[in-house]
């Protein structure tokens, strides 16, 4: 008596539920195959201006220019070294002495039209008495990083360099701890998060 | 007697824990095991991160004070501040708005020879500035053997600037083994007694020059 007769209503109602749920699952495996609801990412990174202060996570860095240096060797029978030297001002803004090659220099992701030296690219924080290689918590610190360029090459007018940023990995979940690299998983890898762009004017010798 | 008292207990035994399966006691049931969850959840928060983890132990204490860090004993015998340090034939100064620090220590162990990490000045705000790598680390106390028997003098120069040093404290600290991360190494953290005035004092009227090494 209070069954519905079962000619009327069997074909509605079990069309309707599989229906959405399939529709639902499209949905979501295109989503996810296009990669999920994130925002894409930018594939131009921002451009930065020199002389301003870029926020790096551990550091607050200002480039100031970029120039041709040449360096005379120590001993008279070396020829002289020429760098594509990059200047700029950082500020260490963690709570620790850190050291300006492996930790602000690791920032400059790539530098365009790319420069390979031979004997790693080298960094150092000028003083007066010679250099030195930290910088300390606060302080405003002025950081040269030096590309050798081989004999014979082409300075180019300007370069890009690819600024990355660090940030610092408390240890809650992980053993790891300490100032990190801001990296994102691009495919199976990860990469490090390009914060921005920035165009320096190559000074050349002499000027 | 007893046997009537079995007999008649045991159908009341059963009814009271069908009572228990019944309704009110199963929201119970649920509460309690919620909470007991959530205390489990709850605690997880307080668990220490790796790096409260991975640090030291600290051991403390005042200028001219030994302090007993067990692998190894500092002590910090003077303190003063310089606008240059003499090394050898070569006057290092320190840079715009920044003064030399100098700390005269001395250090020795009870058992096994060490060494000393270059030490660090934490300043109150808690920043840590590594002992100056524009001074020649075999001037300073992180260069010789600390040896068991006696105690080895030595300094550790800090370039810092002024808001770094009311309230500063020196951290002596050892090298962990080097193939294996070593948990729990000890420090011997000594207050330098810096209140406002003194640091002030350092600050603005330091020595000309220290001078440091062989010539002393």
């Amino acid at each position: 008596m209070t069954e519905p007769s079962p000619e009327d209503d069997r074909p509605r109602r079990p069309i309707l539920v599989p229906a959405v749920g399939l529709v639902l699952a499209t949905g979501l495996g295109i989503t996810a195959l296009l990669g999920g609801l994130n925002e894409a990412p930018d594939p131009n990174p921002p451009a930065l201006k020199p002389a301003t202060d870029i926020d790096q996570g551990q550091f607050k860095t200002r480039f100031m220019e970029s120039r041709v240096t040449v360096v005379q060797p120590d001993v008279s029978f070396e020829d002289p070294k020429r760098f594509l030297e990059v200047e700029a001002t950082v500020t260490n803004e963690g709570d620790e002495t850190a050291l300006a090659g492996s930790s602000f220099t690791s920032t400059l992701l790539k530098i365009t039209p790319e420069i390979k030296p031979k004997y790693g690219v080298i960094t150092l924080v000028p003083t007066q008495s010679g250099p030195s290689e930290q910088l300390q918590p606060g302080v405003p610190t002025k950081v040269l990083v030096r590309y050798e360029l081989e004999p014979g090459t082409k300075v180019p007018d300007k370069i890009t360099l690819d600024v990355g940023t660090r940030h610092y990995a408390t240890g809650e979940y992980t053993p790891v701890y300490g100032w990190m690299p801001e990296t994102e998983e691009k495919g199976d890898k990860q990469v490090p998060v390009v914060l921005g762009r920035i165009t320096l004017p190559v000074r050349p010798e002499g000027s | 007697m007893t046997a009537v008292d079995q007999h008649s207990s045991v159908p009341a035994r059963q009814s009271r824990r069908a009572a228990r399966r019944g309704g009110g006691s199963k929201v119970l049931n649920a509460v309690v095991g919620l909470a007991l969850a959530g205390g489990a959840i709850g605690l997880q928060t307080l668990m220490p991160t790796f790096e409260d983890l991975g640090a030291p132990l600290t051991y403390t204490g005042a200028v001219k004070d030994d302090v007993d860090a067990g692998r190894f004993s500092a002590r910090v015998e003077a303190v003063s501040s310089a606008r240059a340090i003499e090394v050898g034939e070569k006057k290092i100064g320190a840079g715009k708005d920044q003064v030399f620090l100098v700390v005269q220590a001395a250090a020795t162990a009870p058992k096994e020879p060490l060494h000393l990490n270059p030490a660090e000045l934490l300043t109150a705000e808690d920043k840590r500035f590594t002992a100056t790598d524009r001074i020649e680390k075999t001037k300073s106390l992180a260069y010789p053997w600390i040896q068991p028997g006696w105690w080895t003098p030595g300094v550790f120069v800090f370039e810092v600037p002024a808001a770094a040093l009311p309230g500063a404290r020196v951290v002596f600290s050892i090298p962990d083994g080097g193939l294996y991360g070593e948990p729990h190494l000890p420090e011997a953290e000594v207050d330098l007694g810096l209140d406002d005035a003194a640091a002030q004092r350092l600050f603005t009227a330091p020595k000309d020059v220290y001078p440091l090494g062989d010539k002393r």
